[in-house]
C-alpha cells in the first residue's frame, strides 16, 4: 500500500467492492491469503511464456474470490505482455450447444481479447495492425527499405506469407493463415472491405460456407464443433505478432452443471476434456486457460464434471483427509481449490481496505485494531461458522462501516460499529 | 412437453407459478396464513411425474395421477415439517417439495392416505446444497421402469434417511463449534499470525504488480 496507489484506483476498488462486484484494476492492492494459489499461477504463466500451455480450475464457493483470483491474473498477465480474454458462461454461452451457444463463446472470446494498450476488449483489430507493423519495422532495420517502395511492399509480403503458410501445419490453419494474408493485403492495398471481411471471419460473423468461400476464398468458417482449434490458432499467432500469448479466463462454470439435459452436460464435459487433453499433451502452445468453478458444479457425481468420468479420472485428487487435521494441498494439480479467507486474513483484509478508505477521502481512519477484531467477531457471530461468511459479505458490511464513521464524525465509533453489527 | 431433468418420458416439465393469495386464502388457521404469506417468496410447480407417456399439454397433465415437483422459494428458514403438513393439506394430492432458502435446500414430501393407511410427510432440515447432500427427485438408474407410485415410495424412503443424516450432522457440528471458535480466534488475531499474512499479501502484492 506503502507504493502508492493512486486515488482512482482506491476509489475504482472500494466502489466495486461495496458494489458486490470485483474491481478490474488495483486488485494486487488487496490479494490477501492467497499466496500459493498466486505462486502456482505465476508459474504457469512462466510455462507458458516459454511457449508451453496451462489449465487450470479454481473451485469455490460463491462469493470465495474465483472471480478475484480470475481478475488478478488476468491484469498481470496484460500487463505481462499477454492478450487476455474472458467469457462468462451462460444460457446463451457455452462450450457447445443445439443453439449456437459454443459459437457465441467463441464471439465473446474474440469480442473482449485485450492487452496492455488496450485493456477493456475490442483488441483484435490492434493486435492485427501491431501484426503488419512489427513486420514493416523488421523489414525496415533488417533489409533498409523505406515504405513508399515497390520493394518494401514485396519484402512486407514476403514475411507475412512466410508467417501464415507456417501456420498451415495445425488444424484449420490453411484458411486461418488466408484470411490472416487477406487481411493483410486490404491493408497494402487499401481495400477496407476487404479488411472488414477478414475480420469479420474471424470474429466468427460469416454464417455460411458459401459467403465465405465468396468473400474471402476460403472453405471454412468457425463453427460450434470447431471454434476452439481458432482459440489455438489465435494463440500461436498472437506470438507472432509480438505477444506473449493468449490467456482465457473462463468464469461461472456452473452453468454447464445447470443444464438440465444429460446429454447437453455431456457434450460440454467432452469439450472441456478435449481442451485438457490438448494442454496437457502438449498440443497447444503459448496458451492458458483458467476457469472458475463451484464445489457443487465440480464435485457432483450426478450433475458435475465428476459425473463425467474421463474427466473425473483426470481431475480427482486421491488425498486422504482426516478429521481436523488442515489437508495437504497439491498446487500443481489442475484443480486449485479456495479456501474460504480465516479471521486473520480478514483482518488484514480490511486492516487494506482501511487504508484505501483514506487515500480516497484524504482522511485518518478511526478504527484500528480493537474496532477490526470487534467488527469480525460480530460479523462470525452472525453465522453458524467462520466459513458461512463469505469475503464478498464482509467487505461490503466493512466498506460501509468505513463510510458511516468518516460521514458521522460526531457519532462514536463504537456507536456505529454496534448499529452496524 | 417431456424435457425432465433425466428425460424420462414420463417426467412432464411444467414451471407454473402458483398464485400465492389465492392458495394462502385457503389456510385455516390465521397464524399459519401470516406465516406463509410473510416466509413464502414463491411455489412453482415445476414437474409433473406420471405412468402416461407422450402427454403434450397441461391440462391432460392435471388430470393425471402422479407426483407434482413444487419448488418452494422462503425469505427466511421456517420449520419444513410445517411447511410440508400445510402444503399438503392445501394441494391434497402426492407430491415433493423442494424447499430454497439463503443457499441451502431441504426437502419434504407427502404420500396421501391410501386403504388402511392415514397420509404421511416427510423432511428434512436445510443444509448447502452440495453434492453430498443433493437429493435428485429422479434417479434415472432407479426410476427409469418404475411407476410413479414406486418412485414416490423411493422418494419417500430417501427422504426419511437424509433427514436422520442430516439431523446426525448438524448435531455433531454444534458441538464442535464453540470450543473451535475460541481457539481459532486467540490464535487467528494474534501478532505473529496476523505479520505471517501481512507478510503473504506483501508478496501477492509485489508479485503482481508488473513494473512499466
Amino acid at each position: 500500500m506503502e507504493n502508492g496507489i493512486s486515488k482512482a484506483v482506491a476509489a475504482a476498488v472500494l466502489n466495486s467492492l461495496k458494489g458486490g462486484v470485483v474491481p478490474r484494476v488495483g486488485l494486487e492492492y488487496i490479494t490477501v491469503g492467497r499466496r500459493s494459489e498466486i505462486q502456482a499461477l505465476l508459474q504457469d504463466v512462466s510455462i507458458i511464456e516459454n511457449g508451453g500451455a496451462a489449465i487450470r480450475f479454481i473451485e469455490g464457493r460463491y462469493g470465495s474470490g474465483k472471480t478475484f483470483l480470475l481478475h488478478a491474473l488476468r491484469n498481470h498477465v496484460m500487463e505481462k505482455n499477454f492478450v487476455v480474454t474472458d467469457v462468462e458462461l451462460s444460457v446463451d454461452r457455452r462450450f457447445v450447444g443445439n443453439r449456437g451457444q459454443g459459437l457465441a463463446t467463441y464471439r465473446e472470446l474474440i469480442r473482449n481479447m485485450s492487452v496492455s494498450a488496450r485493456p477493456d476488449n475490442g483488441a483484435l483489430s490492434l493486435i492485427l495492425d501491431k501484426w503488419i507493423g512489427n513486420i514493416e519495422n523488421q523489414v525496415v532495420q533488417s533489409e533498409g527499405f523505406t515504405p513508399g517502395q515497390e520493394v518494401f511492399d514485396l519484402a512486407v509480403s514476403k514475411k507475412i506469407y512466410e508467417i501464415t503458410s507456417s501456420m498451415e501445419e495445425r488444424i484449420n490453419g490453411f484458411d486461418f493463415g488466408k484470411v490472416l494474408a487477406a487481411y493483410y493485403k486490404g491493408h497494402r492495398t487499401g481495400d477496407s472491405e476487404l479488411q472488414k471481411r477478414a475480420f469479420r471471419w474471424l470474429c466468427g460473423e460469416y454464417r455460411t460456407k458459401t459467403e465465405a468461400k465468396n468473400d474471402l476464398g476460403v472453405n471454412l468458417i468457425v463453427t460450434d464443433e470447431n471454434w476452439y482449434d481458432f482459440m489455438k490458432l489465435f494463440a500461436d499467432f498472437v506470438v507472432k505478432a509480438g505477444y506473449a500469448g493468449l490467456y482465457i479466463c473462463i468464469d461461472e462454470m456452473a452453468t454447464i452443471y445447470e443444464i438440465p439435459s444429460k446429454v447437453g452436460r455431456e457434450y460440454n464435459y467432452s469439450k472441456i476434456l478435449t481442451i485438457y487433453n490438448d494442454i496437457l499433451q502438449g498440443k497447444a502452445r503459448n496458451m492458458g486457460v483458467i476457469m472458475s468453478i463451484t464445489k457443487e458444479a465440480l464435485e457432483d457425481p450426478i450433475r458435475g464434471i465428476y459425473s463425467f468420468e474421463p474427466l473425473k479420472s483426470r481431475l480427482r485428487e486421491d488425498i486422504g483427509q482426516q478429521d481436523g487435521v488442515v489437508p495437504l494441498r497439491d498446487m500443481a494439480a489442475p484443480i486449485i481449490r479456495l479456501t474460504p479467507l480465516n479471521p486473520g486474513e480478514m483482518y488484514v483484509l480490511i486492516e487494506k481496505l482501511t487504508k484505501l478508505h483514506e487515500v480516497v477521502y484524504d482522511y485518518e481512519a478511526r478504527l484500528e485494531h480493537d474496532d477490526y477484531i470487534y467488527f469480525l467477531k460480530t460479523q462470525y457471530a452472525k453465522k453458524q461458522r467462520a466459513d458461512d461468511i463469505t469475503a464478498r459479505e464482509m467487505i461490503r458490511n466493512y466498506i460501509t462501516l468505513l463510510n458511516l464513521t468518516q460521514q458521522h464524525q460526531n457519532k462514536s465509533k463504537e456507536e456505529i460499529v454496534a448499529a452496524i453489527s | 412437453m417431456s424435457e425432465g431433468r433425466y428425460n424420462i418420458p414420463k417426467q412432464y416439465k411444467v414451471d407454473k407459478g402458483m398464485p400465492l393469495s389465492i392458495l394462502f386464502q385457503r389456510i385455516d388457521n390465521a397464524k399459519c396464513r401470516e406465516i406463509f404469506s410473510t416466509e413464502v417468496e414463491s411455489v412453482v410447480w415445476n414437474y409433473q411425474i406420471t405412468d402416461e407417456e407422450g402427454i403434450t399439454d397441461v391440462n391432460t397433465l392435471m388430470r393425471q395421477k402422479g407426483i407434482s415437483v413444487f419448488e418452494v422459494i422462503l425469505r427466511h428458514k421456517i420449520s419444513t415439517e410445517l411447511l410440508t403438513e400445510i402444503l399438503a393439506g392445501l394441494i391434497q394430492k402426492p407430491m415433493v417439495l423442494v424447499y430454497l432458502c439463503e443457499e441451502e435446500l431441504a426437502m419434504g414430501t407427502y404420500l396421501p392416505s391410501t386403504k388402511g393407511n392415514s397420509g404421511r410427510t416427510v423432511s428434512t432440515d436445510f443444509f448447502p446444497y452440495d453434492s453430498s447432500r443433493m437429493i435428485e427427485i429422479l434417479d434415472f438408474e432407479q426410476d427409469c421402469d418404475k411407476t410413479a407410485e414406486q418412485i414416490h415410495k423411493r422418494i419417500y424412503m430417501t427422504l426419511r434417511q437424509q433427514k436422520k443424516v442430516i439431523m446426525i450432522e448438524k448435531a455433531f457440528q454444534n458441538l464442535k463449534q464453540e470450543k473451535m471458535t475460541k481457539v481459532d480466534l486467540a490464535y487467528e488475531f494474534s501478532m505473529e499470525n496476523l505479520q505471517r499474512i501481512r507478510e503473504d499479501a506483501e508478496y501477492c502484492e509485489s508479485h503482481l504488480r508488473v513494473e512499466a
